[in-house]
């Protein structure tokens, strides 16, 4: 009886100093909850948002454009993938953006990259909000116009015509992008073929 | 009051704390029980993803992993799995679903033998199983993980997202797998009482062994024993009630203890 009193003691001292010591001295709560419980992952959700092409001038809450897109936007269309860690969702469309940007990263890298499109450069940067900080953080909550807080989420921001004025526009989609890698290969070509329409139209 | 509804209230009562997302209070805890952060309303994150995160795909992020054990552990050791019989959402569903296989159990009293059978027994051993090859090695090799299979996050993540919101989402390539899951989740819940925690629930798995040293657990004086064996016959987790010593499928709902004509089964602390 004493020995296991002496258990009981001793369990509850290490698993409350060591949870003591885990909310105090680390950021493992702040970690938990902003990126498992107010993101959603659509692997967890097991849904994706249905998404349109539409474009649109007017970013979340007004927030101006990060400098690194409207420093690549003077060269072509931007494509931003977004991505966290622990999101099969953003595995599954990782591999087709690979294929299709032709760059080999893993889940946790920040990547940038300008690829040729039709004679026209895009340039693909590849964010993990989980891993990556500052302005490039900082556009994921600029460009979630379904204000969804969730990953795998897809950007292109171009430029377009605002009532006479050329000005950035972006759209964004959710998700998987379909049930194939196919299908998810052609909602992102027709997202920059979108993108570099548009910028072939305004940039000059 | 009943030891009954005490544990309705306290059951209704975690229900409620554990969805006060819907008043928009988001937490960084990890819940103490099955409960998936998918849904709309919930505070706090599954302690199951906050395990597969910290071992996804060979980053290991120790922070993530001790979180969750440090709340279950403190927990265990002062109650055993009685996190399982008076807090868990998923328990109090399975309590209304339970009528059912008790219903069965006694149309065809030889499904008894079954559920009393060996086959039972090693089946319980299925859910560390799912805890250390599908949240932890699966997620840590090839990055395949529970949560994205999981009965529970269809059954209040991805349902209520497509109750709330028509036609803004669709299922995506996750949703078929677990929905196969989930039909046998629901198959397996109306038909074995107390079927997901007797055989699957991983976090079950993880309050399981501290039964062993829990400070509150449930002690029958065997020597007292007359063996009727209505406890046994009330027990939702099929233990051999007046045999057990701190059994790890006890999950403490205390209905051995009003069921005992003799009043030798009883919560002991210490």
């Amino acid at each position: 009886m004493k020995k296991l009193i002496v258990i009981q003691i001793s369990l509850l001292l290490i698993f409350s100093f060591a949870f003591g010591g885990l909310f105090i001295f680390t950021d493992v709560y702040n970690d938990i909850k902003s990126s498992i419980v107010e993101r959603t992952c659509y692997s967890c959700l097991k849904l994706d948002k249905v998404s349109t092409l539409d474009f649109t001038f007017e970013t979340v809450g007004n927030k101006d454009h990060p400098d690194f897109v409207l420093d690549n936007l003077t060269k072509g269309p931007v494509f931003i993938a977004y991505g966290s860690n622990s999101c099969n969702a953003c595995n599954i469309t990782d591999a087709v953006l690979m294929d299709i940007f032709n760059v080999e990263f893993e889940f946790n890298e920040f990547v940038i990259k300008g690829v040729n499109f039709d004679e026209s450069i895009i340039t693909f940067f590849h964010i993990n909000v989980d891993e990556h900080c500052g302005e490039y953080r900082y556009s994921f909550d600029v460009y979630d116009k379904s204000n969804q807080n969730a990953v795998p989420m897809f950007v292109v921001i171009t430029w377009g015509n605002n009532s006479g004025v050329v000005e950035p526009c972006y759209a964004t989609a959710y998700g998987t992008l379909g049930s194939s890698d196919n299908e998810r290969s052609d909602f992102i070509l027709e997202m920059i073929h979108l993108g570099l329409v548009k910028f072939s139209s305004y940039s000059s | 009051m009943e030891l009954r509804i005490k544990r309705l209230l306290s059951q209704v009562f975690v229900f409620f704390i554990a969805n006060l997302g819907a008043l928009k209070i988001k937490t960084g805890f990890c819940v103490p029980f099955f409960y998936c952060h998918s849904c709309p309303a919930s505070a706090g994150a599954c302690p199951i993803k906050s395990l597969e995160s910290g071992v996804f795909k060979g980053n290991l992020d120790w922070k993530l992993i001790l979180f969750p054990i440090m709340i279950i552990g403190f927990i265990g050791v002062l109650f055993g799995r009685a996190v399982c019989g008076w807090a868990c959402p998923i328990g109090l569903l399975q309590r209304v679903t339970g009528r059912v296989p008790r219903l069965i159990k006694k149309k065809y009293p030889s499904l008894k033998k079954l559920s009393n059978s060996k086959i039972d027994k090693y089946m319980r051993y299925s859910k560390y199983f799912v805890l250390i090859f599908l949240v932890f090695i699966t997620t840590y090799f090839i990055g395949f993980m529970f949560t994205d299979i999981c009965p529970v996050g269809i059954l209040v993540g991805t349902f209520p997202t497509l109750i709330l919101n028509p036609g803004e989402y669709v299922p995506n390539v996750f949703f078929f797998a677990a929905m196969i899951v989930f039909v046998l989740f629901i198959i397996l819940i109306f038909t074995v009482e107390r079927g997901w925690c007797r055989y699957f629930c991983p976090v079950g798995a993880l309050f399981a062994p501290f039964n062993k040293v829990s400070i509150y657990h449930v002690n029958v004086d065997k020597e007292k024993c007359i063996h009727c064996n209505k406890c046994v016959d009330v027990c939702p987790m099929g233990i051999d009630v007046p045999n057990m010593h701190r059994d790890p499928e006890c999950i403490l709902c205390g209905k051995c203890v009003e069921a005992c004509p003799q009043n030798i089964i009883s919560f002991r602390r210490n």
